[in-house]
């Protein structure tokens, strides 16, 4: 097992601007790691510079301590998932799973052996002599997924598989890639666009966004305690509410329709910066005294076991999530309060946290110990 | 009577129609394709029919039936020395040029579809012999092949070697005419064949790559499988356009020297237009429409199981 090790690596197409840049992180044997960013981010661009399908501009990138900036791809020990599968349209299944062990000269015993295995674990024992077109979506994604596992190559690279697959599918291979990648013991870099993908598979995630990095972290972390503007509305869903907001007497106000009062700290912090406030929809409560917010609900949706409500604040649309069946009616005026020790503050211009519950909490601990 | 059609014919809203609007389907289907029934029917299907008509008449001067004589022009055909040789020419040519097209446009479509700087430029030079027309090609081509002043001789005498007859020798006229007919055939071919390598996913030469295979590997198991219907396609329009040469022959030797480069259809444009022997010149159409028909068909059979189509 080996260590994957990106130290700045940067991309250039024309020399002018950077497709990627400055990537500084090291991959553990065995993890699950996510790229994750919205399209033309990036993050395509780098899973092919570690293939080998991409020259690296500069920085290095080194496989188990070995440099290996100009390996060809088939010396890196690696197996791809492309995202439309690369499937060989006049090869049968067998065949195309087969296809990389031939390449490799693995004797026939080997390959049939690994070919049964892989096709049993995957559910494709009685496609093996189909074609691609005469499979379904999910089953052209299983064969792909077999080719990776009978390579037996201890790295696997996704481009993002599951975007041609529908929702319910979805889910389901995101389960079926993670239980395969812990069975295996491979470590996986899998990209991906959806933040969901990425917040349920990962054990890390880096967020990408124009080719440089924004956080790299457990899930969990990126969502609690997101670096920026960005990465708070990027992970999330729906994503966290924001608003340009000011501070008129020390209360923090959006609009005609929002405004909390605020601890001295959080003052302080902000000083006379232009700032934008952020929460999470589900940190938004039905009224209660504190942090006010008076407007007008656009929507309702009921999911069943929780309710969205659409609002308009400082002429964005928020929501707020509520847990259970809510009967209320689109267009009535609503009154809700903000849950005040998770409201997020970030710097309008550099975008950057200014103030967050996750170092809101430790200046409080600091008081209350004083 | 089973749960399906029991319910079906309970339920069914019947539809009430005359015929009128019964066949409104139908006659707009014909007025969509009456343009191209009338054209092909004036251009095509009447002249093909009037060819076999005549096929088994003798004609006078205009081309007017004037006596049937059943199977006789086609016996006769098959009696001459000089169909004979008209035959031999005409596949001795096909074989000359046939493979040579789709070999060298192949290989040049594979050398443009690899992304180099100033690529387009050899795209556009490669392709362009297809804007030519068959007579200008031909003059220039004649002037490349004169036996004293001709480039091809020039550089040749720069080597060393002794002036080729190139269209004066009854052995190399029909060398050179194929020469010619390569040259212009290229074009169409490898802008087919380029289009068809583009065609082909580069994920799946990237997976090879991944995999560790090699160039030719890459060739062999994936371009030329996926490529096979474009290369199928290009073989059978190659053959065709092989039988059916005819400007470049009138233009650069005009049949000869002694019957050498008499192809099948500049033999038929001689016995019409010059012979005036229009039920001949007919049966010569037709058994042309034949060899060509029966060729494609064994295509088909023998070489289309080669074929994957996706």
């Amino acid at each position: 097992m080996r260590e994957i090790v990106l130290d700045k690596v940067s991309k250039t197409y024309d020399k002018q601007s950077f497709a990627v840049e400055d990537v500084e992180v090291s991959i553990r044997p065995g993890e699950f790691f996510v790229l994750v960013g919205p399209s033309g981010c990036g993050k395509s661009t780098l899973l092919r510079m570690l293939a080998g399908l991409e020259e690296i501009s500069a920085g290095s990138l080194s496989l188990g301590g070995k440099l290996a900036n100009h390996l060809p791809p088939n010396k890196r020990e690696i197996s791809m998932v492309f995202q439309n599968y690369a499937l060989y349209p006049h090869l049968s299944v067998e065949e195309n799973i087969m296809f990389g062990l031939k390449v490799r000269k693995i004797s026939k015993q080997e390959r049939k052996r690994r070919v049964q295995e892989a096709a049993t674990m995957l559910g494709l024992s009685d496609y093996l002599k189909r074609k691609p077109r005469e499979l379904s979506g999910g089953q052209r994604q299983r064969v792909a997924l077999a080719r990776t596992v009978v390579s037996q190559a201890p790295i696997c690279l996704m481009d993002e598989p599951l975007s041609n697959l529908d929702a319910q599918l979805r889910g389901q291979m995101r389960v079926e890639i993670r239980q395969l990648q812990q069975q295996l013991g491979m470590t996986m870099i899998y990209v991906t666009h959806d933040q969901v993908e990425a917040m349920t598979m990962g054990d890390r995630i880096m967020v990408l966004r124009d080719g440089k990095v924004q956080q790299i972290g457990t899930p969990l972390e990126i969502y609690n305690q997101p670096v920026n503007k960005f990465v708070a509305e990027f992970i999330g869903s729906p994503p966290m509410n924001m608003a340009r907001a000011s501070i008129i007497d020390g209360r923090l106000v959006a609009g005609n329709e929002l405004s909390i009062k605020l601890s001295q700290s959080d003052l302080a912090k902000i000083g006379n910066r232009s700032i934008t406030l952020g929460i999470r929809p589900e940190h938004i409560h039905q009224a209660n005294g504190q942090g006010r917010v008076r407007t007008t609900l656009l929507n309702v949706e009921i999911l069943g076991n929780e309710t969205l409500l659409a609002f308009n604040v400082n002429n964005t649309i928020w929501k707020a999530k509520w847990p259970g069946q809510w009967q209320l009616t689109a267009g009535s005026p609503i009154e809700l309060s903000i849950d005040r020790e998770q409201i997020f503050i970030f710097d309008e211009i550099s975008e950057e946290v200014v103030s967050s519950p996750f170092n809101k909490d430790t200046v409080l601990e600091g008081v209350q110990t004083l | 009577m089973n749960e399906v059609m029991e319910k079906i014919e309970r339920y069914q809203v019947p539809k009430k129609e005359n015929l009128w609007q019964k066949t409104a389907n139908l006659r707009t289907s014909i007025l969509y394709l009456s343009p191209a029934i009338v054209l092909f029917s004036v251009f095509v299907f009447y002249p093909m029919f009037k060819t076999v008509y005549l096929s088994f008449f003798l004609t006078d001067a205009r081309g007017n039936a004037a006596l049937f004589v059943g199977l006789e022009n086609y016996l006769y055909l098959f009696d001459s020395t000089s169909f004979k040789k008209s035959m031999k020419a005409t596949w001795l040519f096909a074989l000359y040029t046939v493979p040579s097209i789709v070999l060298i446009s192949f290989f040049l479509a594979l050398l443009a579809n690899e992304k180099l700087r100033g690529i387009g430029f050899f795209r556009t030079i490669f392709t362009s012999t297809m804007g030519m027309s068959v007579a200008a090609s031909a003059v220039i081509w004649l002037f490349l092949f004169h036996p004293t002043v001709g480039v091809l001789n020039t550089l040749l005498g720069y080597l060393g070697i002794r002036p080729i007859p190139w269209l004066l020798d009854s052995k190399w006229a029909l060398v050179s005419i194929a020469i010619t007919t390569i040259w212009m055939n290229i074009g169409f071919s490898f802008l087919i064949i380029l289009g068809g390598l583009q065609n082909i996913s580069q994920d799946l030469y990237e997976s090879a790559r991944i995999d560790g295979a090699g160039y030719f590997y890459q060739l062999f198991r994936i371009t030329i499988p996926l490529l096979s219907p474009t290369l199928f396609f290009i073989l059978i329009i190659t053959f065709i356009n092989s039988f059916q040469s005819f400007g470049q022959v009138d233009i650069l030797t005009k049949g000869g020297p002694a019957e050498a480069t008499n192809l099948i259809v500049y033999a038929i444009y001689q016995d019409a237009f010059i012979n005036y022997q229009f039920g001949t010149a007919s049966a010569r159409a037709v058994i042309l429409f034949f060899m060509v028909l029966g060729l494609t068909l064994l295509q088909f059979k023998f070489l289309e199981k080669k074929v994957h189509y996706q």
